[in-house]
């Protein structure tokens, strides 16, 4: 895997993540509809994670393990605060 | 990096100092409320030998993915304004991805001036703020 292959995934994932929430908060804004905004809100703080598993998963396969370890090191982070977040509520 | 048509190597040099920086720019951005990127993109330009644009990149992606750790637990205890929120990023959605686009036009130096530029006026407004 090339690393201009792995900017590209990176930057599909992170440009689908904006659009998508950036519409979702939009429609939520325009017709008042909080589920729309708490749903934007959410893929939006999930952007970059998903920007950092597929980075990941891309240096992964490109077998540069010390980067690879860093960045599922920052999802381990990511998860923890989900579980924190899901504990607690 | 490609700048034009000009294809510049470089290679990323101290990284344990950028990984002790990063905790230190942790730290004074929960202790003072600025920004981490104040503290990161000049350790990695002028220590780690990052050019100013991968640094700026690199330490806009590292402040969205560290910023969501905390936000998930805002935003579970419904401390997050949901309209509010929505508005804020509507409104810099499009200023950001602009500095983005603008950020490939402009040259390297001129980049660093205003890094400079900025970093003088937090200085200044800290400063402001503690007398």
């Amino acid at each position: 895997v090339s690393e201009s292959r792995i900017h590209l995934a990176v930057e599909a994932v992170l440009s689908g993540g904006l659009l998508v929430s950036g519409a979702a908060l939009l429609l939520g804004l325009l017709l008042a509809q909080e589920p729309l905004l708490r749903w934007g809100v959410m893929v939006m703080i999930a952007t970059p994670a998903g920007g950092t598993l597929v980075l990941a998963a891309g240096l992964v396969a490109k077998r540069d393990w010390f980067f690879a370890a860093l960045c599922l090191w920052v999802l381990f982070v990511l998860f923890s605060s989900l579980m924190i977040a899901s504990w607690r509520s | 990096l490609q700048e034009g048509e000009t294809t510049f190597v470089y290679r990323v040099k101290r990284l344990p100092f950028g990984l002790f920086a990063s905790l230190l720019a942790g730290a004074i951005s929960g202790l003072l409320g600025v920004g981490g990127g104040i503290v990161k993109v000049p350790v990695l330009n002028s220590f780690c030998g990052v050019p100013i644009r991968v640094a700026a990149a690199t330490s806009t992606f590292m402040i969205g993915v560290t910023a969501a750790a905390s936000a998930i637990l805002y935003f579970a205890r419904g401390d997050v304004a949901l309209p509010l929120t929505a508005a804020i990023c509507l409104g810099a959605l499009p200023a950001s991805l602009l500095g983005a686009r603008l950020a490939e036009r402009v040259e390297a130096r001129s980049l660093k001036v205003l890094m400079a530029l900025v970093l003088m006026g937090v200085a200044a407004q800290m400063a402001l703020r503690a007398l």
